[in-house]
């Protein structure tokens, strides 16, 4: 599969990030990456490049993921599949969300 | 049995295949819990009164503010002052004089948990808090009664309906929230739209129809006008279900 990047460039190995809705760091949209890293650890590092800030929303001091950030792969939660170590292939859709309490 | 009256009053929906008068019989003599009467609260109470849901609990402690009228469509100009209990039993009754509406003006809590769920059905996560939404789940989870939970934030929100036993609680979904925040945003469409798909859910989960929205997360996003759904999986560790 091939998708256009944001900035309009080709890319081979390219994986849709979705956030329905922002939070901090987490800027609402939909975006095409092009798949730089292998992991999703390495794809959060990716999105802290184009919106610093992303790691400090979804990083703790450890390095882990924040219990209240939950992050899915093709509609699979990734605390379900490898964590932070799930590896991405060509074309996967990534989905990041936390709890909203309004009302 | 359904009055006369009934059969004209809900023929719309009754004749809806496989619906019926043995599906509107389940909803008279259904009893829903809807915690919180702010803007999810006003969709989904506003909807399960006119489908003829025969008992409706509603809590809420609050009053109504200027600011709430963007939202929670229940109230009008002259309610500023009021109890929303009190507003919204009026309101609804103007809407639908056949069924029972009791309202409740108290802030839900552990020590009224038990007293205020006896005898419920479903219970329809309409809060702006997470707290109130932990003990709501916990409870619903002890005596095991459908929990719809609905959240949102700006345009968006996120919706799943939970069976205790049988999908993920609330807690499994959300171990841990983002820290409170203060004042959220909120438009008046997004209650809407959520608190329209926990209402479907209640009566479908009420006539025993369809596919609940179960083990799924429905997210939506009114910026884009998209939807997404993600699945959701029980925790075996989880503090309040993972022993069921």
């Amino acid at each position: 599969m091939k998708y256009l990047t944001i900035s309009g460039e080709r890319a081979v190995m390219s994986v849709i990030v979705k956030i329905p809705i922002p939070y901090k760091g987490l800027i609402r949209g939909e975006r095409v990456l092009p798949l730089k890293g292998k992991s999703i650890r390495e794809l959060i590092k990716n999105l802290e490049e184009g919106s610093p800030g992303v790691e400090e929303t979804v990083f703790n001091e450890g390095g882990n993921l924040k219990r209240y950030i939950k992050i899915f792969v093709n509609r699979r939660e990734i605390a379900f599949l490898d964590g932070l170590k799930t590896i991405l292939k060509d074309g996967d859709k990534v989905v990041i969300i936390l709890a909203v309490g309004g009302g | 049995m359904l009055t006369q009256r009934d059969k004209k009053r809900y023929l719309r929906q009754m004749i809806i295949p496989g619906w019926e008068e043995a599906g509107q019989e389940r909803i008279k003599n259904s009893r829903v819990f809807i915690a919180g009467a702010g803007g999810l609260g006003s969709a989904v109470s506003i909807y399960l009164s006119a489908a003829g849901v025969g008992y409706l609990k509603i809590v809420d402690k609050d009053i109504i503010e200027i600011s709430n009228l963007n939202r929670q469509i229940l109230y009008i100009e002259e309610d500023i002052g009021r109890a929303k209990a009190e507003s919204a039993r009026q309101r609804l009754n103007d809407i639908n004089k056949d069924i029972t509406i009791e309202v409740v003006g108290e802030e839900i809590g552990e020590e009224n948990i038990i007293e205020l769920l006896s005898d419920m059905d479903v219970i329809v996560d309409c809060m702006d808090n997470f707290t109130a939404r932990f003990i709501l789940n916990k409870r619903a989870i002890e005596q095991g009664i459908a929990f719809i939970h609905g959240g949102v934030w700006g345009l968006g929100g996120v919706v799943t309906t939970i069976i205790p036993g049988k999908t993920p609680c609330l807690k499994c979904i959300f171990p841990e929230v983002p820290p409170s925040s203060g004042l959220f945003p909120v438009l008046g469409t997004t209650v809407g739209v959520i608190g329209s798909i926990q209402a479907t859910e209640t009566l479908k989960y009420i006539t025993k129809r369809g596919d609940l929205l179960s083990n799924r997360l429905l997210l939506y996003d009114g910026e884009s006008m998209s939807f997404e759904e993600v699945e959701i999986e029980r925790d075996s560790n989880c503090p309040v279900c993972g022993d069921l």
